[in-house]
C-alpha cells in the first residue's frame, strides 16, 4: 500500500525536483549543494523558499523563511507519534518520514496514522526528489532557454497552488492578501527575503477575536497536497 | 559557498528537529489554543509572500506579464481538483506558449 502510493506520489515530486534542480542551479547555487540540500531536507516547499529568499535576503532571511514554512512539520509529526514505533530516539527517526504527500497517505478517517504507509511512501519519495534534483541540477539549461520554456514558472506556479490549498479555511485569506500586500510593496525597495519576512507579520490579524475562530476552523484542513 | 553550506546545514538541522520534536517529545499532544491559529496561518502568509516575490523580484524587476495567465491557468485546474504537477505543467505550457505567439 505504502510503496504503491509512494510511487504515485514519486513521479510528481521526481519531475518537480527536476525543475528544482535546474533552476536552484540557474540562480548560482552549485549542483552539489543543491543535490546535497534535497537528500538532507527532502521538503520542496522550504527548498523553495530558502532558494528564493537567500537571493539578496542572505543567510538569515532565506533560513527564516524556509523554517517557518515548515513550521508545520511539528504538528503533523506530534499526530503520528502515537503510532511510530521505540523509544524516544527511533520514534524522532521515524518522525523524518513526515512529509506532506506520506502524511496525507498514512492518514486514518478516526484520525490514526498507518506507520507503514508513512514510512514505505517517503522511503520511494526520497529516491526520486533526490534523484530529479541531480538530473536537474547537472542537466541545467541556461538561463534564456529556462524563460523560453516557461521554467521561471515553476516557483510561482508551485507556490500558487500551496496557497490555494492552505486557503481551504476562509479566515486565512485576509491573512494571505495582507501578506501578498505587504511583500509586493516591501520588495519593490528591500531585498526579497527581508519582504518575505515582512509578510509574516500579516499573522498578526489571527489575534483578532472573530478571526482567531474562523482559522481554527480551518486547521489541518489540507495538509496533505501530494509533493511538499 | 560558505553561506550557502551553513544556510542549508541550518535548514537541515532545524527540519530534523521539528520532525523529531513532536514523536519524541510532544507526544500526541498540539500546541496550546492560542497558538494554534497563528500557527496555522504561517503558511498562508508565507505562500502568499512568496507568490508575489517571485512574480515581482527584486525590485520589481523580474516582473514578466505572461506568468500571470500561466498562475490563473493553475489556480483554476486546482480548483478543479487537478493534481499540483497537472497544475505547474500547464501553467509552463500556457506561458512558453505565450511568449511564443508574443
Amino acid at each position: 500500500m505504502g510503496l504503491r502510493v509512494g510511487a504515485g506520489l514519486a513521479v510528481g515530486s521526481f519531475l518537480l525536483a527536476v525543475s528544482f534542480g535546474a533552476l536552484a542551479v540557474a540562480r548560482g547555487w552549485p549542483a552539489a549543494l543543491t543535490v546535497l540540500m534535497s537528500g538532507l531536507v527532502f521538503s520542496g516547499s522550504a527548498q523553495f523558499a530558502l532558494v528564493t529568499a537567500f537571493t539578496g535576503g542572505g543567510v538569515g532571511a532565506a533560513l527564516a523563511s524556509a523554517s517557518l514554512m515548515n513550521l508545520r512539520f511539528i504538528p503533523m509529526a506530534a499526530a503520528t507519534a502515537r503510532h511510530l514505533h521505540g523509544g524516544r530516539l527511533r520514534r524522532a527517526l521515524e518522525g523524518q518520514a513526515v512529509v506532506d504527500g506520506s502524511w496525507a497517505a498514512a492518514h486514518r478517517p478516526d484520525g490514526s496514522f498507518n506507520r507503514a504507509t508513512l514510512l514505505a511512501a517517503s522511503l520511494v519519495q526520497w529516491p526520486a526528489w533526490v534523484c530529479g534534483t541531480a538530473i536537474g541540477a547537472l542537466a541545467v539549461p541556461g538561463a534564456q532557454v529556462l524563460h523560453a520554456v516557461g521554467l521561471d514558472l515553476v516557483f510561482p506556479a508551485f507556490f500558487t497552488v500551496l496557497l490555494y490549498d492552505t486557503l481551504a479555511a476562509p479566515g486565512l485569506r485576509p491573512v494571505a492578501l495582507a501578506a501578498a500586500a505587504v511583500a509586493g510593496s516591501a520588495c519593490r525597495f528591500l531585498s526579497p527575503g527581508v519582504a518575505l519576512l515582512m509578510a509574516t507579520t500579516a499573522v498578526l490579524l489571527t489575534l483578532r477575536p472573530g478571526q482567531r475562530r474562523s482559522c481554527r476552523a480551518g486547521d489541518g484542513d489540507r495538509p496533505g497536497v501530494g509533493m511538499d | 559557498m560558505i553561506t550557502m553550506v551553513v544556510t542549508l546545514l541550518g535548514l537541515a538541522a532545524v527540519n530534523f528537529l521539528y520532525k523529531a520534536a513532536g514523536p519524541a517529545v510532544l507526544g500526541d499532544r498540539s500546541f496550546p489554543p492560542r497558538l494554534q491559529p497563528t500557527v496555522a496561518a504561517l503558511p498562508a502568509a508565507l505562500l502568499a509572500g512568496l507568490v508575489v516575490v517571485a512574480v515581482l523580484g527584486d525590485g520589481w524587476r523580474s516582473f514578466d506579464w505572461t506568468v500571470l495567465p500561466g498562475l490563473l491557468l493553475a489556480l483554476a485546474l486546482r480548483a478543479n481538483r487537478r493534481s499540483h504537477l497537472t497544475c505547474i505543467v500547464a501553467a509552463i505550457a500556457a506561458t512558453a506558449l505565450l511568449r511564443l505567439l508574443v
